[in-house]
């Protein structure tokens, strides 16, 4: 059958305010950028009088001097985050920014739940339930996932490799604006086309189709890309270049190496997509690159799912690396085994770059993408099943396992892991992917792994970091377990009545569903509420627990290795008691 | 953020947060372009239409438009909400939708304006149909020679606008040109004769006994249009 | 090899058992199905005896074409259900008028995206009386849900 191509051009609203409304948020977001910049640079002058002050301490370096002297190991979380350069204010900046789009996208999460209480929508218009389905996806990945774990390796490792010097304070200062930038007109844009963008349908400039303002929505995805990609070049010339003289790569901790690896997949698989992006962008005006009739539809779809199968390992595997520091901490221990842990996370990372043609097995590209996806897609459950063993046997060989809240948190992410593994093996079958892509089987196997690990060990991170972050408070550990027990129910039973759905052919992204379908809807909307408080549970254990005085030092369960010759003397260099993380109730 | 309320502030700030994104993004608009969100008009007109799957024409019957026209061309002042009339000819399903083509001065609305004959056949194409509005849908006919079904549409922007079919785009489509200014614009109607309109869903209009019928003019002339006012 | 290293590596050898054997399952299948997997339109691998049914799918209706008969999706009733003899082999050309749509049945183990410039060819047969329902899987706006309905898999008489 003959196809006319189709060329789009923008409608007038009906409401002929709301594009000119997303612009001018979008100008007053980057003045007011820019105006932070600004009063950033007049602080900055404090930078004379820091170097006056390391020249009479006798540092060469006044970065060395803000390490060991200002904030070294013992930085407290404030305002002044924001404002000062060094490795660990950018992490805390990193790791608030990302908890604050968990809570928003997560706030989404809970709203698209809410709202398929009915399977017709009826709670809110299909419009706004595509919106947030964009919205949460994209955020959750870009802006929590990636900020996190950037945050925890601004703050970490700064410790873990006794850095020489910190002189990257300036460009990992840009990195993160241009990030938080893109990141914020994300959600200006209101686009609704989904995190993966595909033309013809991220063309359509209606809110029936993409969003009114989804041009703003690309110019934001290369934004955040702009930025993850200068963030990853900076940390990797830090690890590389600025690590001490006498801790060789075969010594450098775990959590590093995932740190190394997860870069080394963000620079090598997100050209193709910020190339894309822009041919994305031109079509816009002038369609010639992904267009009906000269069959390049599915090109875009192949040049983001290069990048899309990285971004997910991306997602999880400095969790990966920080889920081996946490069973040492909790274990008094040793990994079971550090060089399989290596080559775990490191040939996670050459297979990822294999598999990912798995998201397009039905797309019509050949019989022979699909024998060499799935193929592959079976081969990369090794580098995971060695990591999987790997924690499973440190465990195993401890001595004793300290269970407090950090500890609960890892168990059930590995425990998690494990569920949605499997499930990913079952998708990387043909005759089965046939029936669950693009269901809420995917979601289901997805969430466990999202929730279950880069949440809770970002949860059990932030706890153990707690006494330095506030300056020595304790918080409540009963709290902390509710918060645990909620979050593990709550996933749990979300996570899998989504796949028992998606078993049956429940699709996903769709804000109606066939009624015969209600159970399973249901139970995952319980489940997902139930991760919501869960969430609440731990902001209001936050804010109370920081409200009391401090009742202990500012030393963290992380930070208490070997440290630079010209630490601070008031450091406890023993192991495991100096963990408080257990005070409080 | 000195002192203890470090928990706080974060807390707070999350909240807020929260509250700024949720009220942002529900308040974003969910309606298609040109689907009206309210019928305020300056100026009425009513059509009545025929529909048969060779094209739109005037109804035979008691009514007796018809002067072979098929797919008229109609001109309209911007502000003006038109009540359509569409008297079924044949036994098939029909609807009848709008697409906005561009204003006057876009590439396609300027063309278009100076040369009507190159509309494109087959406007669901052209016209995207996620973009349209559908002002009579099948689901208002009842595939009974005679019948007659009703809807409106307020004219708020001026430009170029197609309407079609969308089950026979490719016979049943036509031009609907909407000017926005009344000195030099090309509104060309001419009252065909005295009959009265169909009334369902015109109220107060009983006074309008007209009919605007226009031909597709070889050039544009100037003004000799009446507007008439709404009650 | 240490004993660390052994339980490692059994445990590994373990994985990669039950994985081998999942991937020659795969490969196995997909060799023998192929004509159930979606692939671009090759009129010369259809099966024999198959009826052609075209697909497109649109924003937010799909069409079946059977001749120069048309079906459209009926949503959540069954009434208005496309129509298929049991034991008789289909093969679905799917394409689009303008985004990306995905035709699944779940039941039938049936996927095909419908890519608009673009079509792909897939075959199935129905082998059990009954509804079926089928969805469209791969977003396409506003009502991407809408795009579902039922197939009635009837005793035909001959083929």
């Amino acid at each position: 059958m003959s196809l006319t191509p189709v060329s789009y051009q923008a409608l007038p609203g009906v409401v002929p305010g709301s594009t000119h409304y997303v612009l001018e948020v979008m100008i007053i977001l980057t003045i007011l950028g820019v105006l932070t910049f600004y009063i950033y640079y007049l602080i900055s002058s404090r930078k004379e009088a820091v170097e006056d002050a390391a020249k009479d301490e006798g540092y060469a370096e006044p970065s060395e001097y803000v390490r060991d002297k200002m904030y070294g190991r013992k930085r407290k979380a404030d305002f002044s985050i924001f404002m000062y350069d060094d490795a660990k204010s950018i992490g805390l900046r990193y790791l608030f920014t990302g908890i604050a789009f968990l809570f928003l996208a997560g706030s989404f999460g809970v709203m698209m739940r809410v709202s398929l209480v009915d399977p017709n929508p009826v709670v809110i218009s299909p419009v706004l339930y595509d919106i947030f389905l964009t919205q949460h996806a994209t955020l959750m990945i870009y802006m929590f996932a990636i900020g996190v774990s950037f945050g925890f390796a601004y703050y970490l490792l700064p410790s873990y490799l006794r850095l020489k010097k910190d002189n990257m304070g300036t460009l990992s200062s840009v990195a993160y604006w241009i990030w938080l930038l893109g990141g914020a007109l994300f959600v200006v844009s209101r686009s609704s086309m989904r995190w993966y963008m595909y033309p013809p349908l991220s063309l359509q400039l209606t809110p029936y189709g993409a969003g009114m303002a989804n041009w703003l929505a690309i110019i934001a995805m290369e934004l955040i890309f702009i930025g993850i990609t200068m963030t990853s070049i900076i940390v990797l010339k830090i690890i590389f270049l600025d690590r001490a003289d006498d801790m060789p790569l075969s010594k450098m901790p775990i959590f590093a190496w995932s740190i190394v690896f997860t870069l080394i997949m963000i620079v090598s698989s997100d050209p193709p997509l910020m190339v894309g992006l822009g041919m994305l962008f031109y079509d816009f005006f002038n369609p010639i690159f992904f267009t009906a009739s000269s069959n390049t539809v599915l090109n875009f779809a192949i040049l983001f799912w290069f990048w899309g199968h990285p971004i997910v390992y991306i997602a999880v595997l400095p969790f990966f690396g920080l889920i081996y520091e946490i069973i040492q901490k909790f274990t008094g221990g040793k990994v079971y085994s550090y060089s399989s842990a290596i080559i775990g996370m490191g040939t996670l990372l050459i297979f990822s770059e294999l598999v990912w043609g798995h998201h397009l097995l039905n797309s019509g590209l050949g019989v022979d993408w699909v024998l060499f996806f799935t193929t592959t897609s079976f081969v990369v459950v090794i580098p995971s099943a060695i990591s999987v063993f790997n924690w499973i046997a440190t465990l195993w060989t401890a001595g004793k396992i300290r269970l407090s809240t950090p500890m609960l948190f890892v168990i059930n992410s590995i425990f998690d892991f494990i569920l949605g593994g499997i499930e990913g093996v079952m998708l990387a079958n043909d005759s089965f992917n046939e029936i669950a892509h693009g269901t809420y089987f995917v979601t289901g196997h997805f969430h466990f792994i999202f929730v279950g690990m880069t949440l809770g060990v970002t949860m059990a991170v932030f706890y153990m970091l707690y006494p330095t972050i506030s300056g020595g408070r304790v918080y409540n550990e009963r709290l902390a377990k509710w918060h645990f027990y909620i979050t593990a129910f709550g996933s749990f039973l979300m996570s899998f009545s989504w796949s028992v759905g998606g078993f049956l052919g429940m699709p996903r992204a769709v804000a109606g569903y066939f009624p015969f379908f209600q159970p399973y809807q249901d139970s995952a909307i319980i489940g997902g509420v139930i991760i919501g408080i869960g969430q609440l549970v731990f902001l209001y254990n936050i804010a109370t627990s920081w409200l009391k005085k401090p009742v202990t030092d500012t030393n963290n369960a992380f930070e208490t290795v070997e440290d630079t010759p010209a630490a601070v003397s008031s450091v406890e260099a023993a192991a495991t008691d100096s963990q408080v993380v257990n005070g409080g109730d | 953020m000195e002192g203890n309320k470090g928990g706080v502030t974060l807390a707070l700030v999350i909240i807020v947060v929260i509250a700024l994104g949720m009220t942002y993004i529900l308040s974003a608009p969910t309606v298609e372009g040109i689907t009206p969100t309210n019928f305020s008009h300056k100026y009425v007109a009513s059509v009545h239409l025929g529909a048969n799957a060779n094209g739109w024409d005037f109804p035979t019957g008691p009514y007796n438009f018809d002067n072979g026209t098929v797919n008229p061309t109609f001109y309209y002042k911007v502000g003006t909400l038109v009540y359509y009339n569409v008297t079924e000819e044949d036994d098939l399903p029909h609807t009848l939708t709008i697409g906005y083509d561009g204003s006057a001065t876009s590439t396609i609305g300027s063309s278009l304006i100076s040369n009507p004959g190159l509309i494109k056949k087959n406007p669901t194409a052209y016209e995207f149909t996620s973009k349209s509005y559908t002002v009579i849908s099948t689901s208002q006919l009842t595939q009974v020679p005679g019948h007659t079904a009703f809807g409106k549409y307020p004219f708020q922007t001026a430009g170029v606008y197609t309407y079609w079919c969308t089950v026979h785009p490719t016979t049943m489509y036509g031009l609907i040109f909407v000017n926005a200014t009344s000195a030099g614009t090309s509104i060309q109607f001419h009252q065909l004769n005295n009959s009265p309109v169909l009334q369902n869903g015109l109220g107060s209009l009983n006074s309008f006994n007209f009919k605007y019928q226009c031909t597709i003019p070889l050039t544009i002339n100037t003004i000799t249009g009446e507007n008439f006012e709404s009650q | 090899m240490s004993p660390k290293g052994k339980t490692e590596v059994m445990w590994l050898l373990g994985v990669a058992a039950i994985l081998i054997v999942s991937a020659v399952v795969n490969i196995g299948f997909i060799d023998t199905h192929t004509s159930n997997i979606s692939q671009p339109t090759d009129l010369q691998t259809v099966p024999a005896n198959s009826t052609i049914i075209n697909v497109t799918g649109s924003q937010w209706v799909w069409e079946f074409q059977i001749g120069n008969q048309s079906y459209f999706n009926s949503g959540n009733s069954h009434s208005g259900a496309l129509p298929l003899i049991v034991n008789h082999t289909y093969t679905f050309e799917v394409t689009s008028k303008d985004v990306i749509h995905d035709l699944s049945i779940p039941e039938f183990g049936v996927q095909s995206y419908a890519v608009p410039g673009h079509e792909n060819q897939v075959s199935f047969k129905p082998t059990k009386l009954g509804y079926y329902y089928f969805e469209c899987v791969e977003y396409c706006g506003f009502e991407h849900y809408e795009m579902r309905g039922y197939i009635d898999v009837i005793s035909g008489g001959s083929s």
